[in-house]
């Protein structure tokens, strides 16, 4: 079954198999993996028109999912 | 014409003026005065065609020994990369190792129309597994073993990846055996042309194992992706693959990619399409026969399932049972490059 792909919030690659989920941020660089809890959550916010309706609400779960911690960007950024 | 189809003598000419390597869907002018390499060179890459003398090449390599002192005290090679020197010098007994660590690093630093893992690929069917490991994991040596038994070799290091097409791409070069797995290759393979050990390199003891004709012939044929294996050598373990969830093989890719920094979102989702076209696993194995048994499995398994989801569990028989582990997020990180001698 192919991993389901979307980008969020014009910022936020997101590939969900079910098993689990992994998010990449355009803006900081960073590849998240999502344990399957928080997977489940993003899920259903998403399944609730959350990105359409509502997407500071949105924006306050990814800040508050996906760490800071990473790779700085590249040097010529 | 291939370079064996050379008379020694003009090849070694030829290396002292520069001589022009197909390798893969790149052309290396390489250029050398150090009787050694060349002899490597005749037998490592005897069957790479020779390039058009006066075509676009994508690489210029010297490998040569320094002036004064050094060409006679301690006596070291030099890589140079279209004149300039990116690596400090190593002894001289180590310029073969010099020219394809070399080379690794102009591939990974500049081709960067391909996004770029560090890994082995071999394909059988039509079909490449993806081979990503660190070093000390086994995968040269299950590599070698591979080649050597039906698969055929696309790249022992560097994983080419299309982004547009998303195939693999050979690079099809020798292979790097270190300490025991030379021996062992050795044994397991007896047709395998391999090159003397080289004492203490920084990885200990190095030999390189020659691509065989027949994939270097087909090094034109890029393969589509099949599988995500992630080897580990276990003295004393049963060879059994384990399912690996496809999430964490994304993040175990993005580990081994050495340009995400550069193709971002695109290469994400060219790794994303990777991933989706593949069955993943963790394998572990100690005996390269059994291990070799598992991988032909593997590959008639899907033979004869020709529209098997890449979700499809393997056998129970073929499958360790082992709990997922807990997933973690994890930062993207580089994975440290081979030479370790790097000039600042």
């Amino acid at each position: 079954m192919p991993g389901h792909h979307q980008t969020l919030l014009g910022r936020y690659d997101v590939l969900d198999w079910g098993e689990g989920c992994v998010v990449y941020d355009r803006s900081r660089f960073l590849t998240h993996l999502l344990d399957p809890a928080t997977a489940v959550l993003l899920r259903a916010r998403l399944a609730l028109g959350e990105e359409a309706h509502a997407p500071d609400r949105l924006q306050a779960l990814l800040d508050d999912m996906l760490p800071l911690t990473g790779t700085p960007p590249p040097a010529d950024l | 014409m291939e370079l064996h189809q050379l008379d020694p003598t003009t090849a070694l000419q030829r290396l002292g003026s520069g001589l022009r390597l197909r390798s893969g869907p790149f052309v290396v002018a390489l250029r050398s005065d150090i009787p050694a390499l060349s002899r490597q060179v005749l037998q490592q890459y005897a069957h790479h065609t020779l390039a058009d003398g006066d075509g676009f090449c994508d690489f210029h390599i010297r490998i040569t020994v320094p002036a004064g002192l050094r060409r006679w005290w301690r006596p070291q090679a030099r890589f140079l990369f279209d004149g300039d020197e990116p690596f400090t010098p190593l002894p001289l007994h180590h310029a073969f190792p010099l020219l394809e660590w070399g080379l690794n690093w102009c591939v990974s630093m500049h081709a960067h129309q391909y996004l770029i893992l560090h890994a082995a690929v071999l394909e059988r069917g039509g079909r490449a597994v993806v081979m990503p490991a660190p070093s000390g994991s086994g995968k040269s040596t299950l590599c070698a073993a591979l080649a050597h038994r039906g698969w055929r070799l696309l790249s022992d290091e560097l994983a080419l990846l299309g982004l547009e097409d998303g195939l693999l791409w050979p690079l099809t070069r020798p292979i790097s055996l270190k300490n025991q797995s030379i021996g062992l290759i050795r044994d397991f393979a007896p047709d395998a042309r391999i090159g003397e050990p080289v004492p203490d390199t920084i990885k200990g003891a190095v030999a390189h194992c020659a691509p065989p004709a027949a994939a270097v012939r087909a090094a034109q044929t890029p393969a589509r992706p099949g599988w995500i294996v992630l080897p580990r050598y276990t003295p004393e373990a049963r060879a059994a693959l384990t399912p690996l969830p496809k999430a964490q093989a994304v993040m175990e890719l993005i580990d081994a990619c050495f340009n995400d920094s550069i193709h971002r979102h695109q290469g994400f989702a060219a790794l994303g399409r990777l991933v989706d076209g593949s069955d993943c696993h963790r394998f572990e194995y100690s005996r390269l026969e059994d291990a070799i048994a598992v991988f032909d499995r593997l590959a008639e398994a899907d033979l004869d399932e020709p529209s098997v989801t890449p979700t499809r569990a393997l056998p129970a028989s073929q499958c360790a049972s082992q709990p997922v582990s807990q997933p973690v997020s994890q930062p993207v990180s580089q994975p440290a490059f081979t030479t370790g001698n790097a000039a600042t």
